[in-house]
């Protein structure tokens, strides 16, 4: 007869709780079963550590709007083994580019009458592509332009281009190379478009630039400047991700080689192409894209959003125009990691963490995270990324990340066992929610 | 009787498929929406003469899916996942090579950073053994952003990109640093892929018009090559930077260091059999 003592009754209530658990949880096949009383087999709840100031946890949720990108209804787990000392990685929020280029929309009819360009340096890349225009309600789309019917002059002299005059000599001084729309689609450059290389003789100034074919008054076309290596860079730092309701986006600009004030323009592009102009002010040091009330900075869960920047100025008696981008995602932070966790054990190994989510919409959520131990010098190495991710409804949230016990024990490890890198996201919305580093010491 | 039976089906159990597990490769084209990828984006030359290199030459597949899309997207990774596990399934594949070229390494990347977007992913990271990636366009390209600038919807039909297509919106140099630092595994400060991504770089093109070599899957204008430059670095393809095909995985060779006469391969000669490019592969596989 066997002795009842503490320990078994502690046994046998978590393997109620284990057995309760489990059956909430949503991969049956892959789930331990509970066994019988002597299963080394338990449940112990833990908590989450408390964020720190770098990890990204909002507690707030909102119910999407956009359509799921991703509605598999399939719970997935997977797991990864890693080796090594581990090395904590942290997502990088913030993103930077820069450009030596400029770009502007221009009609048919005013590229017919001419446009004013400016180029701060000898040798640069002129091209212009058709672009669409939906503003009748039908696509249309502008008709490419033949090289050899662009002439481009300094403000202030006489034509230049071969259509502009009969002296080779005077047509070939501003014009290196001419491409038509063909031979840039065989290099790459599929929009139709055409280009004039411009020669060292074309200098820093002022230029006009004018199509003899004749256009489609209402077409659209978009002017590019390129300006390969040019000192005068403008780099542009940016989030990569922004919630959806934010009233404005914070941007940094600086010129190279330049102290100068400059007033920004700035365009709202989304991922299907559309553009809404923004206004820019500024605060500080950072300028501030202003998003109007009721403008959506995205209609998709597909893709990304921009905000195009556009500055003119002058740097020692030179016109500089540039054009640079940010692209991010623009999310609702639709689903939070309760931190309240339980953790299974299985003969004194971390089996598997079992987490809930306060979720405002059904959709399908992923979690992932990376299980260290402890070596011998007491450092942490990496034993395996496990990801999980299943469709969930408010009233069924709960997420489970398994853990490979043949991998633990093949690690050689001892504990503390730590979860690490824990992220959370909703792949209907294609975003990351949450990212804890250090999230969870999972003691015994 | 009873151990008769049972040898049988020991005998059975010896030869069936389920047991001879075995090497196949699969081929995976770059942009673009293809029905029949092996004349139109390979050459049965390229392909015949890389599959000699597995032991059963006949376990290989060529992929036919839409790559015009989103990486994500059905008719991408989902399509692409389908073909690979009715390879693996019809084959019993277990070392599974995928030879990628251009964008369709970052679909594979797609697939072995996401597990869990898709019930059909596990298998095919778990039957991967490597990949090869020809050029991968890791970190985009700026010819993309370039098509992309003003109000673009659709743009006209080329060879390399296809149309002004959301794979090509993806391919655009910050859409690519986004989805990196997000979504992709392989690159610098992130996870690592969990399998190898061996990747070949090309990094040079000829294209003059007294050179042979660059009549092997060559381009016809070399002023449209001085013209893109203009958006390229000193070291490319013609259609991708260096440093886009490098920055995922680990580099496997860069074209000059063993191509045939030290030729560089242009984003185009990267998917033929151009100087010994096929049989570099077939003999490292």
């Amino acid at each position: 007869m066997h002795t009842f003592t503490l320990r078994t009754l502690s046994k046998a209530v978590s393997l109620v709780i284990l057995g309760g658990l489990l059956g909430a949880c949503q991969d049956e096949a892959s789930t331990p079963e509970p066994q019988k009383e002597a299963s080394p087999m338990y449940a112990k709840g833990l908590t989450l550590t408390v964020p720190s100031d770098t990890d990204l946890v909002d507690t707030e949720i909102v119910s999407p709007s956009l359509a799921p990108i991703n509605t598999n209804t399939d719970y997935v787990s997977f797991i990864s083994p890693l080796y090594g000392e581990y090395q904590a990685s942290q997502p990088v929020l913030e993103q930077a580019s820069q450009s030596d280029e400029y770009w502007l929309n221009v009609t048919g009819a005013e590229l017919n009458a001419g446009v004013t360009l400016t180029m701060s340096q000898a040798a640069s890349l002129v091209r212009i592509a058709p672009r669409s225009d939906l503003s009748s309600g039908a696509l249309m789309h502008a008709e490419a332009i033949a090289p050899e019917r662009v002439q481009i002059q300094r403000i202030g002299q006489a034509p230049q281009g071969k259509a502009a005059s009969s002296s080779p000599q005077a047509s070939e001084s501003l014009v290196k190379s001419m491409v038509s729309a063909e031979a840039l689609a065989s290099a790459g450059l599929v929009d139709d478009s055409s280009a004039l290389q411009m020669s060292e003789k074309a200098t820093a100034g002022e230029y006009r630039l004018q199509v003899n074919q004749p256009l489609t008054p209402s077409a659209n076309y978009l002017v590019n400047v390129k300006e390969k290596g040019s000192p005068y860079q403008l780099s542009l730092k940016a989030p990569t991700a922004v919630a959806a309701d934010a009233q404005s986006v914070g941007i940094k600009l600086a010129l190279s080689q330049s102290d100068n004030q400059f007033a920004p323009q700035a365009k709202l592009k989304q991922a299907d192409g559309e553009i809404q102009t923004i206004a820019m002010v500024k605060r500080g040091d950072t300028w501030q894209a202003q998003i109007p009330q009721g403008m959506q900075l995205a209609n998709s869960n597909a893709g990304f959003s921009e905000i195009e920047v556009t500055v003119q100025t002058q740097v020692d008696g030179r016109p500089v125009q540039r054009t640079v981008k940010s692209v991010f995602k623009s999310y609702v932070n639709s689903a939070s990691i309760k931190p309240e966790v339980l953790t299974v054990w299985d003969k004194g190994l971390p089996n598997q963490v079992n987490f809930e989510l306060n979720i405002a919409e059904t959709g399908r959520f992923g979690l992932s995270g990376v299980l260290t131990g402890t070596n011998a010098e007491g450092q942490r190495v990496a034993i395996m990324r496990t990801q999980a991710a299943n469709w969930l409804t408010p009233e069924s949230s709960k997420l489970k990340l398994m853990f490979d016990p043949k991998l633990i024990q093949a690690s050689g490890l001892q504990p503390p066992f730590e979860l690490n890198e824990l992220e959370l996201q909703d792949q209907g919305q294609m975003a990351r929610l949450s990212f804890q580093a250090n999230a969870l010491v999972l003691t015994r | 009787m009873k151990i008769n039976k049972a040898l049988m089906l020991l005998g059975l159990l010896a030869v069936s498929p389920a047991t001879l597990a075995a090497t196949g490769i699969a081929f995976i084209h770059g942009t673009g929406h293809q029905t029949n990828a092996l004349a139109d984006y390979w050459t049965p030359e390229f392909v015949n003469s890389v599959r000699q290199g597995i032991p059963v030459p006949n376990n290989y597949t060529v992929i036919n899916c839409d790559f015009d899309q989103y990486m994500w997207e059905e008719t991408a990774a989902g399509c692409l996942a389908t073909q690979l596990n009715s390879f693996i399934q019809a084959k019993n594949i277990d070392d599974l090579i995928l030879l990628t070229h251009s964008n369709g390494g970052n679909v594979v990347r797609w697939i072995l950073s996401n597990p869990t977007w898709d019930s059909r992913y596990p298998a095919v990271i778990n039957a991967t053994s490597k990949v090869i990636a020809l050029a991968p366009s890791s970190a985009g390209t700026p010819l993309a952003d370039a098509v992309n600038q003003g109000n673009v919807f659709e743009t006209s039909l080329g060879w390399l990109l296809g149309y002004g297509s959301n794979a090509v919106k993806q391919q655009q140099v910050g859409w690519m640093a986004n989805y990196n630092n997000t979504w992709l595994y392989g690159t610098s400060g992130r996870p690592s892929l969990g399998k190898p991504f061996e990747v070949v770089v090309g990094s040079d093109v000829d294209s003059a018009i007294w050179d042979s070599d660059s009549y092997c899957a060559g381009y016809q204008y070399q002023v449209a090559l001085e013209t893109t430059q203009n958006w390229l670095d000193s070291c490319s393809d013609g259609f991708l930077n260096c440093s886009s095909q490098k920055a995922a995985g680990t580099v496997w060779f860069t074209d000059k260091q063993k191509t045939g006469g030290q030729e560089p391969l242009s984003h185009q000669q990267s998917r033929r059999a151009c100087f010994n490019l096929d049989t570099l592969i077939r003999n490292h596989i």
